[in-house]
């Protein structure tokens, strides 16, 4: 059989093709229809509204500051401990976010999924977005304390807050499309995803500072502890709120190079994240 | 030259689904070193279906429930990627999949008119220009528009939906089963511009059971059975490969060898009385004003002549005392109608016959309660009908124990 003229015509479009990630720019006008219905529906129903994205982080810092501040006395060795709490507490929240909701992106639109085609990474990156909007009352709040403290900026500070939300957001999109494609065929998935982020908040040294781990585990484990991308963003957030205002902060070395390695593997991942929703998205509107 | 390229080329495209989901570890798990064997605990939706659709051009596809239409629909939008085989579009696609996918209940209605133009692939300027002809289509008003869709009325919900989708700028519109939207004039609204749209040269792919819609909408039709194309041709002739069962309702058929009695016919070829097939000949009765009855595998059909009476009794305890008791030809006579009341909730069923009426509940046995000796007007207003207790009756030889069994005491039909 000779080929049909339609699979050559450059004018021809396979149905069900996208660029992936990439096609977000041509639909950036649904992105952000579909980050505005997140954000206005999140707190839909609630008295108290977006309050809930302060009271929240706030109770979860109080309750930490309490056992692991007072309680156990880890902030007699560090100044300005709530900051420093709070700075990592941050990064950890917008992780576990993005992670989080991203993973539950598609299995949430199943409605559209199975009924219209649009490029279906328009939903974990919608999901994304909004987590990242959601960040910015908890990085508000933390700011004003700061400033009250005498903290001031510097152009570091600016490039640090943004590489650290970079950092963070890639990896957790990167995460959230793997684990949010098998989600999609099995939802045992999501709670491998709990199971995760329960892990994180002590994976990195937000409730307690780096030397902990330095002095106790040997150079190597240390080296790989520190490349975790969460790790990183912790760590420049630190730079960002704690450093300006802490007399003697421990600053962990090369700290930057963490930093290129953190975002490297954070672009690994959403490589390897992107394949595999590829790989997988085929199937979607069936599993559903 | 553009225009004479097809606006969809589907070749050969098959869609399988699995019928059984690996929901367990053990399943997944053995699964990943289990042969495939194909075919097997999967359904072939879609088999081989090839067909284009040429700009201007409106199609149907027709078929039954299952037929694999749906499926064929979204594997052209994009929704479902097909197992083999390929489709292409040439322009704008747009899929009326379902009214109202998009819609999120929370949302105010204008803010989800924007959200599902958007995703059925509008620009927020082309959204806006349209946004007050939308509304108006749907008839929805100014107050409800700021209203959460979760608050209308699902006719106000779909109106909606199928505004927005019917003014999205498309070269081809795909429209499934939604042409029964809202009520007779938003029907009637809607096939007005999906008219308007056919003039204006879009092409229209669309899956509908609405026969008469469709005629007037397609030129064409493709119908689909068992995931193929069996007919691909002018919409009249597709039509007649769908047309409702009703009007060609199933006859019961005779298969065996004995002939049903004429008086019997209609009654036997109704599927719903579900008679049976016959197991004998139709026996005259010369008894009770005579008649016939004839036995089905289910059934015992009868005529009353002397009551010009066709009636039957569907196989049932009520059957057998009947039969017990000497059937037609028995005191009992011919039944006149069908059985009444129901045994739910200790009820009590009951069919008349000529000389009583035999009822029965859910947990007792058959009772056959005879008439009062008949009045005199009675018999002769019945005429011919003859009585046990007629002595001149044709069934006088079997008196005796006719007499005894009319004692006007219920008699227990069993022992």
């Amino acid at each position: 059989m000779t080929e049909h003229p339609a699979l050559t015509d450059p004018e021809y479009a396979t149905p069900g093709r996208s660029r992936g990630l990439l096609s977000a720019f041509q639909y950036r006008y649904v992105l952000s229809l579909l980050m505005k219905k997140g954000v206005a529906t999140r707190y839909y129903g609630s008295a108290l509204g977006w309050a809930w994205s302060y009271i929240r982080p706030i109770a979860q810092f109080l309750m930490y500051y309490v056992v692991i501040g007072i309680l156990l006395g880890v902030n007699r060795g560090v100044e300005y401990f709530p900051v420093y709490l709070f700075s990592g507490l941050i990064m950890i929240n917008l992780f576990s976010e993005v992670f989080r909701t991203t993973t539950d992106a598609v299995v949430s639109n199943k409605a559209l999924v199975r009924k219209v085609y649009l490029p279906r990474e328009l939903f974990p990156l919608a999901s994304a977005g909004g987590a990242i909007i959601h960040f910015l009352p908890q990085a508000t709040v933390l700011l004003i304390v700061a400033i009250f403290l005498g903290w001031t900026i510097t152009w570091m500070q600016v490039v640090a807050l943004l590489a650290a939300v970079v950092i963070v957001s890639v990896f957790g999109l990167g995460m959230g499309l793997a684990f949010g494609a098998l989600n999609v065929a099995y939802r045992d998935a999501h709670n491998i995803v709990d199971l995760i982020l329960m892990f994180t908040t002590w994976a990195s040294p937000v409730i307690y500072v780096f030397t902990t781990v330095q002095a106790r585990a040997p150079e190597w484990l240390f080296h790989i502890y520190m490349s975790n991308p969460v790790t990183s963003a912790v760590e420049l957030s630190h730079t960002v709120f704690w450093d300006p205002i802490a007399n003697d902060p421990h600053r962990p070395e090369h700290l930057w190079t963490y930093v290129l390695i953190g975002l490297g593997l954070a672009l690994i991942s959403i490589v390897v994240g992107q394949l595999v929703f590829r790989r997988m998205e085929g199937r979607f509107a069936q599993d559903l | 030259m553009t225009l004479e390229k097809p606006v969809i080329v589907a070749h050969e495209i098959v869609k399988t689904f699995k019928l059984k989901h690996n929901h367990t570890f053990k399943e997944t798990f053995l699964s990943l070193f289990r042969k495939k064997v194909p075919g097997v605990g999967e359904f072939r939706a879609v088999d081989g279906v090839s067909f284009e659709v040429s700009p201007g051009e409106s199609v149907a596809l027709l078929g039954k429930n299952g037929s694999g239409k749906s499926t064929t629909l979204k594997v052209i939008s994009g929704v479902l990627q097909p197992d083999s085989g390929w489709v292409r579009t040439h322009g704008r696609v747009g899929g009326l999949l379902e009214v109202g996918a998009g819609f999120h209940p929370d949302l105010t209605g204008r803010d989800n008119v924007f959200l599902n133009a958007a995703i059925l692939g509008m620009s927020k300027k082309e959204t806006e220009a349209l946004f007050a002809d939308i509304v108006d289509f749907a008839g929805i008003s100014e107050e409800f528009l700021d209203t959460e869709v979760k608050r209308y009325s699902s006719g106000m919900k779909s109106r909606l939906g199928f505004a927005v989708a019917i003014h999205t700028h498309v070269d081809v519109l795909l429209v499934d089963e939604v042409l029964s939207v809202g009520d007779a004039e938003f029907r009637a609204k809607c096939n007005e511009r999906l008219l308007q749209m056919r003039e204006q040269n879009k092409s229209m792919f669309i899956v509908s059971h609405n026969i008469g819609t469709i005629k007037k909408l397609c030129d064409r039709g493709i119908v689909l059975q068992k995931g193929r194309v069996i007919f691909d041709g002018p919409i009249e002739e597709a039509a007649t490969y769908v047309t409702p069962p009703k009007r060609r309702k199933k006859r019961v058929q005779n298969f065996t060898e004995f002939s049903v009695a004429p008086q019997f016919h209609r009654l036997f070829a109704n599927p719903e009385r579900k008679l049976g097939q016959p197991v004998e000949n139709a026996v005259e009765i010369t008894e009770n004003g005579g008649g016939l009855s004839q036995r089905f595998t289910r059934s015992l059909a009868t005529y009353s002549v002397s009551h010009d009476k066709i009636s039957f009794i569907s196989s049932g305890k009520f059957l057998q005392s009947y039969l017990e008791n000497g059937g037609p030809s028995g005191p009992w006579g011919f039944p006149l109608g069908r059985a009444q009341g129901s045994f739910v909730d200790g009820g009590t069923r009951s069919i008349q016959f000529q000389h009583g009426v035999a009822s029965s509940t859910a947990a007792s046995e058959v009772l056959f309660t005879p008439h009062e000796r008949p009045s005199e007007q009675e018999l002769s207003h019945a005429g011919a009908l003859k009585t046990a207790e007629a002595p001149s009756s044709a069934v006088s030889g079997k008196t005796p124990a006719n007499r005894d069994q009319n004692s006007p005491h219920p008699m227990k039909d069993r022992r």
